[in-house]
């Protein structure tokens, strides 16, 4: 054997040694995500093609999430790459609205500080896309549901229920919620509204029933006013309230009961 | 007057068939298709907005088949001409520099105009495949006049860029420093606009703000925004057709400025001393 075909030979077995290394730790490794570049950066490095840049990052956070849980790192490790993932390609792309569906479903979970940045991934599609009915029901969802923020929720789904392609059920969670936030009177104007444009009995008389109820609930947070003017504070229990200031407190039927938590009385669903 | 246009013509025929012969467009748009094709494939890792992101990844892919073209075929076409000493044979010829310059610019306009005719057929095929093949939820909306209208912009962002590579290459000599000013100056177009928007939002001092502005804005007018013209979003909304005196507006001030680029280049070959 030659010196050059011997040394050919060692330099091949060298590299496909240093390949079978390599890929073996590659395939056992966990996943990295790292972060994307900055938005005013991928927008000046691909101009025309910043579109499909934006794709190609929704594909990589996609990919990424849909690996087998064993290989994923543990979540404090990629959410904060993660975010920033979808915040950059929604400023490059605020039209693309799978990337509000993918962050909504993977990060706004996490803590109420991620929902309130998923909330802003959200309102760039929004801003973007104002005839979309889901972006807005996510963000409003997560105001309720990640951080206990019924009346900002209220407000969302209210103006959401009063557009003509969204379904009944919005405007009526939207009441629901400003009664658990304690704000009876936006409650109450949602639902006088949802039941002047309905025109199925069944739902109407729903509203009628609500409308009632929000109505009653309403008398007992007047006399609540009325208990602080004469005393110059707020009662402790609503029983306090009687018989100075009502009669009794009023039945809201078995959908909803009363949680009096000074100031506010919020019209609650039963637990 | 005719056989001014008839020798411009010869050259851009000239440069046509050299074109051809090298295999700039054969090449391009097998790498086009093969893209297009995987744009079957890209449309899998998208769950909703499918229509979106296939027009968005076949318009891509044609630019990005126009910009190989422009940097690698039309600057090197033109360093050729020079290095190969094929300008010195055509100027041996009664024939002007001038319509040198604008029949090597209409060949090389003519190859683009083949590429994205061919890259358009395709595109729409590929389109219209993949917007059978999945629910209308997903793919709704697909406008024939939205289409030819992005593929217009796109043509006419690619003639401005070559007509600067024109200019560029009568300034300097070799074909690695006109591709490296090519490049830079189609970032430059890229960039101007993102540093506008982030000055916009910006909170500084009005007088600084009103100079930087009408700084940025001269800039604008040598570095043009190719975005404006980019109609891709268009293709599968269902917005209505953009205002026809803005559409005109745009085209005509991309229009004058390929013709101004082509004026200086003209000037810029007519003075040049030919080595």
């Amino acid at each position: 054997m030659t010196l050059p075909r011997a040394v050919s030979i060692l330099v091949l077995a060298g590299y496909l040694a240093f390949f079978v290394m390599t890929e073996r730790h590659f395939s056992t490794a966990k996943l990295h995500f790292s972060a994307p570049l900055p938005a005013p950066v991928l927008n000046v490095a691909l101009g025309f093609l910043r579109h499909l840049g934006a794709e190609m990052l929704f594909v990589k956070a996609a990919v990424f999430l849909g690996a087998p849980p064993a290989m994923l790192p543990p979540e404090e490790e990629y959410v904060e790459n993660l975010t920033l993932n979808f915040e950059v390609l929604t400023d490059i792309y605020p039209e693309f609205r799978d990337a509000g569906f993918l962050a909504q479903s993977s990060l706004a979970h996490i803590s109420p500080e991620y929902a309130g940045r998923v909330i802003g991934i959200l309102d760039k599609g929004i801003d973007a896309l104002p005839d979309d009915l889901y972006l807005p029901f996510f963000k409003g969802f997560n105001h309720y549901y990640y951080r206990g923020e019924n009346a900002h929720a209220a407000e969302i789904f209210a103006e959401l229920g009063q557009r003509p392609d969204a379904p009944s059920w919005i405007g009526h969670l939207a009441a629901v919620l400003s009664g658990q936030g304690g704000d009876l009177y936006a409650g109450l104007v949602t639902l006088q509204i949802m039941h002047a444009m309905e025109e199925e009995e069944f739902h109407k008389a729903r509203y009628a029933r609500d409308i009632d109820t929000f109505q009653r609930a309403i008398e007992v947070y007047e006399a609540t006013r009325s208990f602080f003017n004469t005393f110059g504070r707020y009662p402790e229990e609503l029983d306090e309230l009687i018989p100075g200031f009502i009669p009794g407190l009023p039945d809201v039927g078995p959908d909803f009961e009363l949680l009096w938590i000074p100031p506010k009385l919020r019209l609650v669903r039963p637990e | 007057m005719n056989s001014k246009l008839n020798r411009i013509l010869s050259v851009a025929h000239l440069v046509l068939l050299d074109g051809l012969r090298r295999h700039a467009l054969i090449g391009l748009v097998v790498l086009a298709l093969a893209l297009q094709c995987g744009g079957l494939l890209f449309f899998g890792f998208i769950p909703r907005d499918i229509g979106r992101a296939s027009s968005d990844f076949i318009f891509s892919v044609s630019w990005l088949a126009g910009l190989l073209f422009l940097f690698f075929h039309a600057v090197q076409a033109l360093a050729w001409g020079e290095e190969r000493r094929v300008i010195h044979t055509l100027l041996a010829r009664p024939i002007s520099r001038a319509e040198y310059v604008v029949g090597v610019y209409s060949g090389l306009a003519l190859l683009l105009l083949m590429l994205n005719l061919i890259l358009g057929g395709l595109g729409w095929g590929v389109l219209g495949l993949i917007q059978s093949m999945v629910k209308e939820s997903y793919f709704g909306v697909f406008s024939p006049g939205f289409f030819l209208l992005t593929w217009s912009g796109i043509y006419m962002v690619q003639l401005a860029v070559l007509s600067v590579i024109m200019l560029f290459s009568g300034l300097v000599r070799g074909s690695f420093t006109v591709l490296l000013m090519a490049v830079s100056y189609y970032m430059t177009c890229n960039g101007l606009p993102v540093v506008r928007q982030s000055l916009a939002t910006r909170t500084i001092g009005a007088d600084q703000s009103l100079f930087m502005d009408n700084v940025l804005r001269g800039l604008t007018a040598l570095f043009p925004d190719f975005g404006r013209l980019d109609y891709k979003l268009y293709v599968i909304g269902q917005e209505a057709f953009p205002d026809p005196g803005l559409l005109l507006s745009q085209y005509g001030l991309l229009g004058f400025y390929i013709v101004l680029a082509l004026f200086l280049a003209c000037a810029v070959y007519g003075r040049r001393d030919l080595k």
